[in-house]
């Protein structure tokens, strides 16, 4: 059973100072401001993080996200929330969302 | 709720063993991994737009000038058209475009549909004389910054940079314009086409671009090109080959540039390779909706107006002649397509 019940209940947005788009296979986050160091710069998610990106809409929780998860994929909700704190936490630390509500 | 599509048995697990990793990484290097793994097959990752030949400017070297008129600017895309295109190669794929004109500053709807674009993902690169940035385009461009701003700077006196732009007062502009772009911060290089007019000139151009900020970059090259109406009144100001070797080993880093083109070059040759990128992941399009090669090649074109991008780069565009594709030279033109397809194609000689 998950457990992390305070980062479950957490809702988050994203910025929209990130763009997302899909060239080839491949999911990336472009960043408006693309400039680091004269580099564009940019950010690849997998399949999960994809999806992610695309359940974030500032409204669900994580653990409604978690839910839908779950029918989407074979994975225990255990991986899965460890999953899920990661990638929402490198998200954040990006700038790409932040936390509305918890 | 469950989507039978996503997730495939034990694939799905190791999906989400890797959840929590996101790839952080430079577009060049996301971009040659990319090709890696498509092994030649075309695609469509990078595109130079010439939104107009439109131009405040008459550089005496500049090829798009005779369309500056205004019966040929009545024939450019419209806004609505280019937002059009722009999605359609968006869906197909693109990651960097660049504008260029004429002078794209110089369109009225420009930072729409610079804005547009950026909105879209695309990493943006902008080729401008410069003289035309006003502290709203300033403003406008550090709230959606471009990847590049490259700015034609052919002249270090007043003299002689209009007498190349035949534009009163364009060196002062631009430096207006240069100091713009460098207020709020923005990607810059400059570049010089290097000319009679300027010949003596170059070097301290570029001594001049070493001294403004350190993320400042410079670009030489003596790339003298026939008008697009056919003229070659432009080779009168072209350098000899012995003078443009002279300048590039008077200089240390051009030298060094020289020396690695060159080997670059002979290394693509020897593997085969093909020397230029168009129409296997480069494109160009014209101020009227023409999906060609290059801005180099405008031998034949595909009518973006009539057909899609999609067909026109993947059907036709492999096709156009080239004498950069090594197996393509000499190549006489060949027709393709047929019917309503044809239609879509245009020759030039």
């Amino acid at each position: 059973m998950p457990t992390n019940t305070p980062f479950l209940k957490k809702q988050y947005s994203r910025n929209e100072q990130f763009i997302s788009r899909q060239i080839a296979d491949e999911f990336l986050l472009i960043p408006l401001s693309n400039q680091l160091n004269g580099e564009n710069r940019l950010f690849v998610l997998n399949e999960v993080g994809a999806r992610i990106w695309e359940l974030i809409d500032g409204g669900r929780s994580v653990q409604q996200i978690e839910q839908l998860l779950l029918e989407e994929f074979d994975t225990t909700p255990e991986q899965l929330e460890e999953d899920l704190l990661r990638l929402l936490d490198q998200l954040q630390e990006l700038g790409a969302i932040q936390i509305v509500a918890e | 709720m469950s989507d039978p599509e996503r997730g495939r048995g034990e694939e799905k697990s190791s999906v989400m063993k890797d959840s929590q990793q996101i790839g952080d990484m430079s577009a060049e290097v996301w971009s040659e991994q990319l090709f890696q793994r498509f092994q030649g097959k075309p695609f469509p990752l990078t595109g130079q737009w010439e939104l107009t030949c439109r131009c405040n400017l008459k550089c005496v070297m500049c090829y798009t000038d005779p369309f500056n008129t205004p019966a040929q600017i009545s024939r450019e895309l419209s806004y609505e058209e280019i937002v059009r295109i722009l999605d359609e190669i968006h869906a197909a794929g693109c990651l960097e475009l660049t504008f260029t004109g004429g002078e794209p500053f110089a369109r009225r709807d420009f930072l729409d549909i610079y804005t547009y674009a950026k909105k879209k993902g695309f990493l943006l690169t902008i080729f401008t004389n410069g003289t035309l940035i006003t502290p709203r385009i300033a403003d406008h461009l550090k709230a959606y910054p471009p990847s590049m701003i490259e700015v034609s700077f052919h002249g270090l006196t007043r003299q002689s940079f209009d007498q190349i732009t035949l534009g009163h007062g364009s060196y002062d502009r631009c430096l207006e314009g240069i100091a713009l772009i460098l207020g709020k911060g923005l990607p810059l290089t400059l570049k010089t086409v290097g000319m009679t007019i300027n010949r003596d000139e170059i070097l301290k151009i570029k001594e001049f671009v070493g001294g403004l900020e350190e993320n400042v970059q410079y670009k030489f090259g003596s790339d003298i090109r026939p008008k697009l109406d056919g003229s070659e009144d432009v080779y009168q100001y072209q350098l000899p080959r012995e003078e443009i070797q002279a300048i590039e080993q008077a200089d240390e880093e051009f030298h060094a540039d020289r020396v690695q083109q060159e080997r670059c070059k002979q290394e693509w040759i020897d593997q085969g390779k093909q020397l230029c990128g168009g129409g296997k992941y480069k494109f160009h399009i014209d101020a009227y909706g023409q999906l060609q090669l290059c801005s180099n090649n405008r031998r034949r074109g595909y009518d973006l107006r009539q057909g899609s991008f999609r067909e026109g780069f993947h059907q036709f565009l492999p096709e156009f002649p080239c004498t950069a594709r090594q197996s393509g030279q000499g190549e006489p033109l060949v027709n393709i397509g047929t019917g309503d397809s044809q239609k879509k194609l245009t020759e030039t000689a």
